[in-house]
């Protein structure tokens, strides 16, 4: 069962930040479907059906780690410490152990990540620039 | 049908089932209370759960 998340899309941020596509390259393959949205309140969707849960990261460092890093454990300490909440199915989201252990990530993704992990901790320093362009331009409804 | 509860439940931070259900799921692995990390015990969210359990009995 597929819980209902919160959509909100901000298109502007979208554009902004760029992770979107890069994320959804990354999980590909992945055979289900979920979310995982921003500490700046951009949803990222991962999948073709409504997302069975949504993994929210607090801290941009936290997002960046995991990402660069693919190491769930980096999670599991994050999500004790409150940098991290799972919503909706829970033990969907610790299957992303399996996938992100087995997921090979090609030169140039490595490269894309490493240039955009730069540009997240250089945002995250100076986060006025960034709120100040963006606005909400939309509300998809579920 | 697991509901939106369940889920709440599973992934407590502040009970042992919620602990061994992230811990497990993510770190792989069976735990014990002697195996439990430190950081785990010192999390703010945590802090008041007793580690005294057998992981398995607190799986699906």
């Amino acid at each position: 069962m597929n819980y209902e998340p919160a959509l909100r899309f901000y298109p502007a941020a979208s554009r902004l930040n760029g992770w979107g596509t890069l994320i959804r390259r990354l999980f590909h393959d992945y055979p289900s479907s979920f979310a995982i949205r921003l500490w700046d309140d951009e949803t990222i969707f991962v999948g073709r059906s409504m997302p069975y849960f949504t993994l929210v990261f607090h801290s941009p460092a936290l997002f960046r780690d995991t990402i660069l890093r693919r190491d769930t454990s980096k999670l599991t300490h994050a999500y004790f410490s409150g940098d991290l909440d799972v919503e909706g199915d829970v033990y969907r989201a610790l299957e992303l152990r399996h996938f992100l252990a087995a997921q090979p990530i090609s030169i140039g993704d490595q490269a894309m990540l490493m240039l955009k992990a730069i540009m997240l901790t250089v945002t995250a320093r100076h986060p006025k620039q960034e709120s100040a362009s963006r606005k909400p331009q939309s509300v998809l409804a579920a | 049908m697991k509901t939106g509860t369940d889920f709440l439940q599973a992934a407590s931070r502040n009970t042992a089932a919620g602990v061994a259900t992230i811990y497990q799921g993510w770190q792989g692995g069976d735990i014990d209370s002697h195996e439990i990390p430190a950081w785990i015990g010192s999390a703010p969210v945590a802090r008041d759960v007793e580690y005294d359990f057998d992981a398995d009995d607190h799986l699906r």
